[in-house]
């Protein structure tokens, strides 16, 4: 079990971070950390170093916390809106940083709704964690084709909500 | 190359996956083309740049516990295999009886008989001689991995 805090410690917020990302708030990224990790313990020795070992754990965190936010949604019929992560989780103070800080959390969250689970995935992979396009084929078991596209049309989407809220907004 | 080309390949500028050349000749369009230029801004406007710069967010302080928690709760549960199997002994044993069973029971055609049955017969050895002790233990304990990173995950 120390081995296996010690793994925790060095993953858990990679996998926290993209849990939160992919699904819509703090209770269903927990849950899946919480999912992911015990996968991790009970898959450990399946784990043959063909890959990196952060490539599976992402793959491990990313179906899991899409699996998570489809179970939300389909739960609800909806889907769910991002919460504010600093809001819940910090004392809310009026400073100037608190504020900068609440308004972009707002905006990536706004950003990330209007993608569908898939795009999501690549999107989070890429933007936020850094991923390299071979290096989300790999952790996403998709063709890197498939992951150009998906950011291509994911980027095109933005471009056109910009344009439509500042035409229309 | 024109504009549709340079502007179906900005996703993939901004993300530095293109070869050197292309990536030379999408810097030299945008310097030069107003239109590409506001799209690829427009682009990392619209999403990359937020997203680059966002903050990280950090697991709660007591999930560990509660994964601690949620891991001892299932240790007992071993998976699939019935109790009597679980026991090495008793799996021996029953791997034993098995393999008897099976040449009692199964009636074998003429010539096969004799080459299956001489198979059996030396399976039945190799496991009661893993029975009485032998073998399985030493092995069990020598097999080592090899590796720092193996030793530390497993």
């Amino acid at each position: 079990m120390e081995a296996f805090e010690k793994i925790y410690k060095a993953i858990s917020n990679l996998i926290y971070n993209v849990a939160y990302r992919i699904t819509n708030n703090t209770q269903d990224a927990e849950e899946a950390t919480q999912d992911v990790f015990i996968k991790i313990h009970r898959h450990l020795k399946e784990f043959r170093f063909r890959s990196s070992f952060k490539t599976w754990a992402y793959r491990i965190a990313v179906n899991t916390a899409i699996n998570e936010s489809r179970k939300r949604s389909k739960k609800t019929g909806l889907v769910a809106v991002y919460d504010d992560h600093t809001e819940s989780r910090e004392t809310v103070n009026n400073t100037r940083r608190d504020l900068e800080k609440r308004e972009a959390q707002a905006a990536i969250s706004s950003i990330l709704n209007k993608l569908n689970c898939d795009q999501r995935a690549c999107v989070v992979l890429r933007d936020i964690e850094g991923l390299s396009y071979n290096e989300i084929a790999e952790t996403l078991k998709i063709n890197i084709n498939t992951v150009r596209s998906r950011l291509k049309r994911a980027r095109e989407k933005f471009l056109v909500l910009k344009c439509a809220n500042s035409r229309f907004g | 190359m024109d504009c549709k080309k340079i502007r179906d390949l900005l996703s993939e500028y901004i993300d530095s996956e293109l070869n050197g050349r292309l990536s030379v000749e999408i810097n030299q369009h945008l310097s030069s083309c107003d239109g590409c230029r506001q799209i690829h801004e427009a682009i990392l406007g619209s999403s990359v740049n937020i997203l680059r710069r966002s903050e990280r967010t950090k697991a709660p302080e007591d999930l560990w516990e509660r994964i601690k928690a949620g891991l001892e709760e299932k240790k007992p549960n071993r998976p699939f295999a019935p109790l009597f199997i679980q026991q090495p002994a008793f799996s021996l044993a029953t791997a034993v009886a098995i393999i008897i069973i099976a040449i009692t029971a199964i009636k074998l055609p003429g010539r096969e008989t004799g080459v299956v049955a001489s198979y059996m017969e030396d399976q039945i050895e190799f496991f009661e001689y893993l029975a009485n002790g032998n073998g399985l233990g030493q092995e069990a304990e020598m097999i080592d991995l090899g590796t720092a990173i193996e030793k530390y995950l497993l």
